[in-house]
């Protein structure tokens, strides 16, 4: 292996990437590794958001604190990170790198575009989560499963590591059930075979995406200011991953849904019913959690 | 024109009467409360334009000046110590949305123990929250300070918060006389124009302070409110000169010196010890000492050309400080030391603390300590950390 091994986790909030890319770094510690790093990138601290994590393990202690641009792997937690933008996720992947997929069941292998040589691995995290019911504040631990499909891939820790690192992690009603997706997706996970036209050039190292209004301060105003408008930063529909669906027989149009939702993605009808904004709603299921009459459940969104 | 025997603090109640401020929002504070007394009874009885806002905080006062300020009127308030303490956040707030808002800041010692009287520690605390600061050494600075406040933050290059500091008692509650100058040249001195990089349209709403990520914006913000800084010690200068020829005086720009050209030991201090100071320098001449004193106006921005200027002619500057940083020293002489760095010939930079709490600095303490300086550079010994002045 490289002196030291680089590690960039692609999900979104609310996907447990924060806390699996903690788990790596304490199973790697167990397995010997001095120096371990786990980094997460706190965006906009919103559930739903994209978001990055990264890792850093090495044989000795690690004094950078930057975050990673060349990541020797890559894990996307979230498929839809790869159809919105393939070249995000790949970006700065050194040459023979590992790309480590949740395919969540879709058809994502084919748009796969990656550098030569790269090592793509697969798996279906999102079936695993659904099978065992592994959900935290109502949303899939997508990245739990991960952590297996990093094992096997790449060799550098093993199922015993991670064992004694969610033990440490997790109370013991819970260890169980995380293991078990951990195990599932390890001895379920697979290299894929990638045809040479979805071999682009390597995409050179960046940081997470910038605004690109201005180019040198020279540009700026005296005060950032901002004019308020909807949707300002895209559509949120496409974070989602599940959607709430409003059951209007039991529904008694309180609208708790309507005043906790953090998007605002919830309308009031003509009759006082609530009604989804499914352009902005971005499946966070908050709306489910309040719901007093459990009026709200929340399906998997096929057309993700 | 008039003359008044004004308390420091009605001094500057009148100076933002005629700088006609629209809006002022406040909650008392001793020593500060009689200036927004005094501004409450203008503004009651007609004769200040004004809208009057009483608040349950300084951290309230300061948001209401910023409301007000984003809506383009000219905003005063006034407070000092635990209160300014308070309003600490909201010094962020207005110095980073580049607002033009002038405070009186009625210097006072922060507890415990409870103590009211003079001491610059509380706007020294403030140092770094992008407010530009200005020192007075009497009455009519005071007054004039004020109304050259508002033309400095206003200024489409500068936009920036401005507090006018003032000893607590020691100005704020004695009296002297105060020349007030005729409104016209008040008005044509500081026109009111509206600040062009904020406007309030509710047809085109617009919010301030939202979030700017690591590679987004911030940093070079923070860089742009340090370029205004540095712009702004040009425009106090010209601010000064500009006042002086409409009003026939000024109290320094920057800095102030007094028989300087030929000084061995210089005298710096702030506020009302800088009046002081140059009654030690003349009796210390009369004695045959070559002694001269400094003022400093505007810590911040800090004028480090023309202190090292200073420097470049003097053997030793002693420094009063009327602030402690527990386990430095006094802000001013080590933000000289800092300044003087990159000069050759540097001077001998005595620390003298002095008046902390409101103690009493006298004359005849001042004189002894500026001759053991003349002692030290005389027979070259090396200074002893810092001077206690007063110290039981
Ligand atoms: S919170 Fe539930 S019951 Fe209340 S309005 Fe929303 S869907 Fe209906
Ligand atoms: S509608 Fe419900 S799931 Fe969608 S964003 Fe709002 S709270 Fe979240």
């Amino acid at each position: 292996m490289h002196e030291m091994f680089e590690v960039r986790w692609h999900g979104r909030g609310g996907q447990g990437v924060v806390t699996a890319s903690r788990i790596l770094a304490i199973a790697a510690f167990n397995e010997g590794f001095a120096g371990v790093q786990s980094i997460p990138w706190i965006g906009a601290e919103r559930r739903g958001a994209q978001i990055e994590a990264y890792n850093r393990i090495s044989r000795t202690p690690i004094l950078l604190h930057s975050q990673v641009y060349s990541p020797d792997a890559v894990v996307v937690v979230d498929p839809s990170m790869i159809t919105r933008n393939n070249n995000v996720v790949i970006r700065g992947l050194k040459k023979s790198g590992f790309l480590i997929i949740n395919t969540a069941g879709t058809k994502v292998i084919p748009s796969i575009r990656v550098p030569e040589e790269c090592l793509v691995y697969v798996v279906d995290a999102t079936s695993i989560c659904l099978e065992l019911g592994l959900q935290a504040a109502g949303l899939y631990v997508l990245a739990m499963p991960m952590l297996g499909a990093f094992a096997k891939a790449t060799g550098l820790i093993s199922l015993k590591g991670l064992r004694k690192a969610v033990e440490s992690s997790f109370e013991s009603v819970l260890v169980e059930k995380n293991m078990k997706a951990i195990e599932k997706a390890y001895y379920s996970t697979l290299k894929v075979h990638i045809t040479p036209e979805q071999y682009i050039p390597p995409v050179p190292p960046s940081r997470p995406e910038r605004i690109p209004e201005f180019r040198h301060w020279t540009d700026l105003p005296p005060v950032p200011v901002s004019t308020p408008s909807k949707g300002s930063i895209g559509k949120t529909g496409d974070w989602r991953t599940h959607m709430p669906v409003i059951d209007k027989e039991k529904c008694t149009k309180c609208l708790f849904c309507w005043m906790y939702c953090p998007e605002a993605a919830v309308n009031v009808n003509e009759e006082g019913f609530p009604e989804i904004d499914y352009d902005y709603c971005k499946g966070c299921g908050v709306c489910f959690n309040e719901c007093p009459r459990k009026a709200i459940r929340m399906v998997v969104d096929e057309k993700k | 024109m008039e003359t008044l025997i004004l308390t420091g603090n009605h001094a500057v109640a009148y100076a933002v009467k005629m700088a006609r401020a629209r809006f002022v929002s406040c909650y008392p504070i001793t020593p500060q409360t009689q200036i927004v007394e005094k501004l409450a009874e203008f503004i009651l009885s007609g004769e200040l334009d004004a809208v009057f806002v009483p608040v349950e905080s300084e951290h309230s006062a300061m948001a209401a000046c910023i409301g007000a300020s984003l809506a383009g009127v000219r905003t005063f308030t006034a407070t000092c110590s635990h209160g300014l303490a308070y309003m600490h956040e909201m010094l962020h707030w207005a110095s980073a949305t580049r607002l033009p808002i002038v405070m009186a800041v009625v210097n006072r010692a922060i507890g415990p123990p409870w103590n009211i009287w003079a001491e610059h520690g509380d706007s020294i605390s403030q140092r770094d929250t992008g407010w530009i600061q200005i020192y007075t050494s009497n009455h009519q600075e005071a007054f004039d300070t004020i109304l050259q406040a508002y033309k400095i933050a206003e200024d489409p290059e500068v936009l920036l918060p401005v507090m006018v500091c003032l000893e607590g008692f020691v100005l704020s509650h004695t009296a002297q006389p105060v020349l007030l100058p005729n409104q016209e040249d008040v008005d044509a001195f500081i026109p009111h124009e509206p600040w062009k990089h904020i406007t309030i349209d509710i047809d085109n709403p617009i919010t301030h302070g939202n979030l700017q990520m690591p590679e987004d914006w911030f940093y070079e913000f923070r860089f742009l409110l340090h370029k205004a800084m540095e712009t702004a010690k040009k425009k106090i200068v010209r601010c000064s000169e500009e006042f002086e020829k409409i009003f026939g005086r000024n109290h320094g720009h920057l800095v102030e010196e007094y028989k300087c050209s030929d000084a061995d030991v210089v005298l710096l201090s702030m506020g009302s010890l800088a009046d002081q100071a140059k009654l030690v320098v003349d009796v210390l001449r009369e004695e045959g000492y070559k002694a001269g004193a400094v003022k400093l106006r505007s810590f911040r921005p800090f004028p480090e050309e023309e202190l090292c200027r200073i420097a470049r002619k003097t053997e030793c500057i002693l420094v009063i400080d009327r602030n402690l940083s527990p386990g430095k020293g006094g802000a001013v002489a080590s933000e000289l030391k800092a300044s003087l760095y990159g000069i050759k010939e540097k001077p001998l930079i005595l620390e003298c603390i002095a008046g902390l709490g409101g103690r009493d600095v006298t004359l005849e303490e001042e004189l002894e300590v500026m001759k053991q300086a003349f002692k030290i550079i005389e027979e070259c010994t090396e200074p002893k950390g810092i001077i206690w002045l007063g110290l039981k």
